[in-house]
């Protein structure tokens, strides 16, 4: 079910709004259960999937966070590395959005950008592993506050989900004690 | 909205019953989405929803499949089908169907012509159970068990 529920929130992320810069006029587009004016200058919040059409067209750009942000909560997150409840709070679609940055990266012809994009890939990787870990630590240790909680992006939380079901089934079902 | 059909499912451990009349709003401004527009912006869009709702069905069975519960949606159509699957699915492993290579004997409930022959009902007749299968769930036969449960 895990790939089947990470696919879904893939999904359901896209319907998210997210605050974009116009960067050209777009009019008014009828989305059927909702109208959105798209005037240069302005700053709206679209649902990502239109965020990441217009910006394919060069429309608009998508809010997202910057190296240095991404560099900062590493910085932060590796602080207490072993206290898991000291997990930094995330945009419920950080991973999403910063996928934005590495295709933007991607884009370039930039020799900088290409270093940058190397930083970006080792960031994320141990800025994710961090996380990671606290997460699976919070399942393990069956905390489930909410204000943890809602300090993970969608699929940490999934993670979170999955790995408390597991350890749940394997005391209930397994072991015989689901305390 | 779809999305928030799914958001809810995601969240519960249970299927969520979801009656037709929850979404039936939504229909009407997806029918006309479709029909207004033909441009690559609402194609997108129209994929978007479309993709919601493949999960929702991927979703629901699943938690179908772990917990057997289903039944009181508009979706519980599809869990019945899936009960006569599985019942036809054990009785050809455990050897409870009467069979000869890829085809099963069947009970002709209603008058029905397959691969151009006639079949009236009451009669018996081999079938290759990729047949048997939908001509079982729109009732036109019943494949003959040695013993019934």
């Amino acid at each position: 079910m895990f790939k089947t529920k990470l696919r879904a929130l893939k999904r359901l992320s896209l319907t998210q709004k997210q605050k974009v810069l116009v960067l050209d006029d777009s009019g008014q587009i009828d989305l059927g259960f909702c109208q959105i004016s798209l005037y240069k200058g302005s700053e709206n919040e679209v649902p990502l999937w239109l965020a990441k059409e217009l910006e394919r067209l060069g429309k608009a750009k998508v809010n997202r966070p910057s190296l240095e942000d991404l560099g900062r909560l590493l910085f932060q997150e590796k602080q207490n590395v072993n206290i898991p409840a000291s997990i930094l709070k995330l945009d419920k679609d950080f991973y999403l959005l910063s996928k934005f940055l590495e295709r933007e990266l991607k884009g370039s012809n930039s020799l900088e950008d290409l270093e940058k994009l190397k930083r970006y890939y080792s960031v994320m990787k141990e800025l994710s592993t961090i996380r990671l870990r606290k997460i699976i630590q919070l399942a393990l240790l069956n905390i489930n506050e909410q204000n943890l909680i809602s300090r993970m992006s969608r699929e940490e939380y999934l993670v979170y989900q999955t790995v408390s079901e597991i350890i749940k089934n394997y005391y209930g079902e397994i072991v015989g004690n689901s305390s | 909205m779809i999305d928030e059909l799914l958001s809810k499912e995601l969240e519960t451990d249970a299927l969520q019953e979801i009656p037709i009349n929850s979404f039936s709003n939504d229909l009407e401004v997806l029918k006309k989405l479709r029909l207004r527009y033909n441009d690559e912006l609402h194609k997108r869009e129209v994929k978007i929803y479309e993709e919601l709702a493949e999960s929702l069905f991927e979703v629901r069975l699943g938690k179908y499949l772990e917990d057997g519960k289903g039944g009181g949606s508009f979706d519980s159509f599809v869990f019945e089908l899936l009960e006569k699957i599985k019942e036809l699915y054990i009785s050809l492993l455990t050897g409870n169907l009467v069979s000869n290579n890829e085809r099963v004997m069947c009970k002709v409930t209603k008058k029905v012509i397959v691969d151009g022959r006639t079949l009236d009902k009451g009669d018996i007749a081999f079938l290759p159970i990729r047949l048997v299968v939908p001509l079982w769930i729109a009732e036109y036969i019943i494949p003959c068990k040695l013993v019934d449960n």
